[in-house]
């Protein structure tokens, strides 16, 4: 048993040790965004944002890796979503009754969301662009997010379909309602917070991406003419800007910016956008 | 069965159990239980807490069947129908078993679509609704406090009005029996006796089972009372008769430990 001077010693000892972890954390945000700004900023203009890429990405702009970006990040949410969704409704509603094969599907998904990025790339490589024919492109790229982000959107869905009260499929059962009228009208509306969670989970995983799209999606810097074009993403522009062209590092830090200025723009939107809809629906989780 | 009670001939029986038995997995939790409500009754299934009344009333609209592991040996009959004979069609099985749950639970819509979403999925006309939806929301009892906002959010109305409302769902779909799993038990005593009066008035058109435990509201409204004990781990039906006699003449010296208060 401390004498008191000694536990308020501690007290006051463990109290500073939280607040400077706190201070750690909060000051290498704040750095990192600050030194991406400061370094970006200056090349930053309209015309970056629009032209294409000249000497190599030294000069010109960024537009059609924008482009690029956006469509392969559109093609990775537009099969993730769906299939996240039934999914994550087939794990939280329909594996209740078979829990062995739910547990199964959970250990998988989570390997899968600790897999490293470039073993997916891999794995993109030789199913999208190779077996099934689609080549470097913004569809294999964009198949190839997709897996990659199917395991983060599945369990934050499920997590959210989860936290709706039993009392709610009790009832509708008891009232002979079918499971998909009570999941259409009020599980997915309750469960909309955990949708909105997963897919800005599964976009930040695919906009910051890499490694998986290097060997997917490709480097071709030029505008892609359709999704079967190869497509530089963002991040891509970055790591080649800063690993292999000498001088690139000015708009290395540019493209950056956008990157995380997109991020943040996306989030803010996907968060606008779920209240909206809880407004509209009427549910009140 | 020395202990089911003799019916008259003009009441005919609704709901019939033989010999029934609910297991989850291995565990038996109720064991033989033999029961017959006539048409039109109420009858109280009374005993103290973890003796199966709950998981026996969870078979009878087979609401069990979402608990993994959970079955039911034995028959039963509702209106003389098999309820586990294989071309059963469980919804509609559900439609004619209404249920009301201890804890109100409607759902987080407006109060017109807590009634409307069964009726538009049991196949209910456009043009119907709306009146059956009144209908309802008057024989329960909760037209007068809620028609100028039928489209606000049920979540706001009280705990008595919830429970309101849960019934005047479950009976908008003019069920053949209600099984109403202590109703009153999460109201206030205002609320609870406003559903009291709800459930002695819904008795004439339908067959009523409710699990209590209180054995006041018991002996009020039960014409038929079943009194429930828990002998070699699972759940048995001691005795069984009209509810007056029950709390007056009880044969088993459990039930009539139990009907003093005294035990259980």
């Amino acid at each position: 048993m401390p004498e008191p001077g000694r536990a308020r010693q501690l007290d006051r000892a463990a109290t500073l040790a939280a607040w400077a972890a706190f201070a750690v954390v909060a000051g290498l945000f704040v750095w990192l965004l600050a030194d991406v700004a400061w370094r970006g900023l200056g090349a930053l203009s309209w015309e970056f944002l629009t032209e294409a890429p000249r000497r190599a990405g030294r000069a010109g702009g960024i537009g059609p890796i924008i482009v690029s970006t956006l469509l392969i990040v559109a093609v990775a949410m537009a099969v993730a979503a769906p299939l996240g969704l039934a999914c994550a409704l087939w794990l939280s509603e329909y594996a209740r009754l078979s829990p062995r094969a739910g547990r199964t599907a959970r250990a998988s998904l989570d390997i899968l969301a600790g897999m490293p990025s470039i073993v997916f790339g891999l794995f993109g490589n030789a199913l999208f662009c190779v077996a099934l024919g689609l080549g470097f492109s913004i569809v294999s790229g964009g198949l190839t997010l997709a897996c990659m982000a199917l395991p983060l959107l599945i369990r934050a869905v499920e997590q959210g379909l989860r936290a709706v009260p039993d009392d709610y499929r009790q009832a509708a059962a008891a009232l002979g309602v079918s499971r998909w009228t009570i999941t259409r009208q009020v599980l997915l509306p309750a469960a909309m917070p955990g949708l909105i969670a997963g897919l800005v989970l599964g976009i930040g995983r695919a906009l910051a991406e890499t490694a998986a799209l290097i060997f997917t999606s490709g480097y071709v810097d030029r505008m892609p003419n359709s999704l079967m074009d190869s497509g530089r993403a963002m991040s891509v522009h970055v790591y080649d800007l800063a690993m292999n062209v000498p001088g690139g590092e000015r708009h290395a830090y540019a493209t950056a910016l956008v990157l995380v200025g997109l991020l943040l723009t996306i989030n803010g939107a996907a968060a606008g956008l779920g209240r909206w809809w809880l407004a509209r629906s009427g549910v009140r989780p | 069965m020395k202990n089911v009670p003799s019916v008259p001939a003009s009441l005919s029986p609704m709901l019939e159990l033989r010999e029934v038995g609910v297991w989850y997995g291995e565990r038996c939790v109720v064991r033989d239980v033999s029961l017959v409500a006539p048409r039109g009754s109420i009858t109280a299934l009374i005993g103290p807490s973890g003796c199966g009344k709950t998981s026996l009333l969870n078979c009878m609209n087979r609401l069990c069947e979402l608990v993994p592991g959970c079955h039911m040996t034995g028959q039963m009959l509702v209106g003389g129908r098999d309820t586990h004979a294989p071309d059963v069609d469980l919804l509609a099985l559900r439609r004619r078993v209404g249920m009301i749950f201890q804890k109100p639970n409607p759902f987080p819509l407006s109060i017109r679509r807590n009634v409307e979403m069964a009726l538009v999925e049991h196949g209910v006309p456009r043009a119907e609704r709306a009146e059956r939806v009144e209908r309802a929301l008057r024989d329960a009892g909760l037209w007068d406090e809620v028609c100028d906002r039928l489209d606000t959010p049920a979540m706001a109305l009280s705990g008595g009005q919830k429970q309101r409302l849960c019934i005047a769902r479950a009976i908008a779909l003019e069920p053949e029996v209600l099984l109403m799993d202590e109703p009153c038990s999460a109201l206030d005593p205002i609320s609870s006796a406003a559903v009291e009066d709800l459930i002695l008035r819904l008795k004439t058109r339908y067959t009523v089972l409710v699990v209590t435990h209180n054995l006041a509201q018991a002996r009020r409204i039960a014409d038929l009372c079943a009194m429930f004990w828990v002998r070699e781990g699972s759940g048995r039906l001691i005795e069984v008769g009209p509810a007056a006699e029950m709390f007056s003449t009880p044969r088993d010296p459990l039930t009539a430990a139990y009907v003093r208060g005294s035990s259980g």
